[in-house]
């Protein structure tokens, strides 16, 4: 199958979980945080997007205590989720790259 | 968090996630106002009953209406632009004759509507997704009953079949609401100002038109219809085409054309089989594509 672009909610998921595991909220927060405010998941959407990158491999519980007499799970990347996230930085990486080149060249054109 | 709120989750969804929810939801309002509160609120009761009907982005229903949201914006805004241009041109026509046109209240709120339609449609396919579908709700809504006010004591049989036809742009301007938000498409425009200037293309688009002489190169619904289509299609962007992988998703994403070009009247019933005859060849075609994109990179 030939790759797809990444979904921007799922992408920003999978970089605030790239560095350290972390609970839902503190998901959101990194979310909003990576985005400079523009994209903010609330607390439906978030559990929607979590549990989806569950189903499809790409994030696993990494562990699970007992806060309050409540349960809270920390999320982090798998291995194929990894890879994916990686993946897409490389491709929004060379996009840049391109746009790079072509801005120095247009430049030199009209220099 | 209301217990309520937390109980409208299926009790399987409810085992597995509900103390985190719960949780995430304290965190999130914890020193919000009513309205943060309120849009929580929303967001949880919204995720709940996609999952209670099936169409969450963890089930395959939620999939297919992501992969045909964008079709049901651009849908619905071909469906707009084809009846502004049919009115503008007649207008037009009209006034180029030398005659005074009075369009009359009712044919100028429905023409407001069909505006307002196009607005949300290309303001939604832009990135800004729900305020641009709720305009395009109340535009088709809008047009919709200016034009059933004046029919309604017609026949009942007559008046039954002109609701179905009435209704249907609203459906198909809704469908996007039902997208799971975590698969909505990217915002493709950014800043207010590229937004802005999207919508004035779009209605220059109609201007133009309605101006060039259809009759000219003799297909005159078909370029009414056809080049506003195209455009909407072009907005849309290559992104969404990817996004279509299934038989079914390509289905669920020409639906929406195919119901508003029999009810705008351009396609007959019996033409939609033509139609849907085309979309199934289209699925072969990219069933045959896949697997040929599969083999190249897995040849083994």
């Amino acid at each position: 199958m030939t790759d797809r672009a990444m979904q921007e909610p799922t992408l920003l998921l999978l970089t605030a979980l790239a560095d350290e595991p972390r609970h839902g909220y503190a998901i959101a927060r990194e979310v909003e945080a990576i985005s400079s405010g523009r994209v903010k998941l609330r607390t439906g959407t978030l559990y929607g997007a979590l549990e989806r990158l569950l189903q499809q491999g790409l994030i696993e519980v990494h562990s699970e205590e007992v806060v309050d007499s409540r349960l809270r799970r920390t999320y982090t990347l798998t291995s194929p989720g990894r890879t994916a996230l990686a993946v897409e930085a490389e491709r929004i990486a060379a996009t840049a790259r391109e746009a790079t080149r072509r801005l120095g060249a247009g430049k030199a054109a009209t220099a | 968090m209301n217990p309520v709120l937390l109980h409208l989750y299926p009790a399987g969804f409810r085992r597995a996630f509900g103390d985190e929810i719960a949780d995430s939801y304290r965190e999130a309002t914890a020193g919000a106002g009513p309205r943060a509160r309120l849009r929580e609120a929303a967001d949880v009761a919204a995720h709940a009953l996609r999952l209670r009907l099936g169409i969450g982005s963890v089930h395959a229903g939620g999939r297919l209406l992501a992969a045909a949201a964008p079709f049901g914006l651009a849908a619905t805004a071909g469906y707009a632009a084809f009846n502004l241009v049919g009115s503008v041109s007649d207008w037009y026509v009209i006034r180029s004759a030398g005659v005074a046109a009075d369009a009359g209240t009712l044919a100028t709120l429905m023409n407001a509507g069909y505006l307002l339609t196009l607005i949300g449609a290309v303001v939604a396919l832009a990135g800004r997704h729900v305020p641009g579908v709720l305009c395009a709700i109340v535009g088709t809504v809008v047009s919709s009953v200016s034009f059933l006010y004046p029919i309604w004591r017609m026949p009942p049989d007559l008046t039954s079949a002109l609701v179905g036809f009435l209704l249907m742009p609203v459906l198909i301007a809704a469908l996007p609401l039902a997208c799971p938000p975590d698969l909505r498409p990217s915002r493709r425009v950014r800043g207010a100002a590229g937004v802005f200037a999207l919508v004035a293309w779009a209605a220059l688009l109609v201007v133009a038109l309605s101006v060039i002489d259809p009759l000219g190169i003799g297909l005159l619904t078909p370029w009414r219809f056809g080049v506003p289509m195209i455009a909407a299609l072009a907005l849309v962007g290559r992104r969404a085409f990817a996004e279509i992988r299934t038989t079914a998703q390509l289905a669920f994403a020409g639906a929406p054309f195919i119901a508003t070009m029999h009810f705008s009247g351009w396609v007959r019933t019996e033409e939609v089989v033509t139609v849907v005859g085309a979309l199934a060849v289209t699925a072969v075609a990219l069933r045959i594509r896949r697997r040929s994109d599969s083999d190249r990179i897995n040849p083994a």
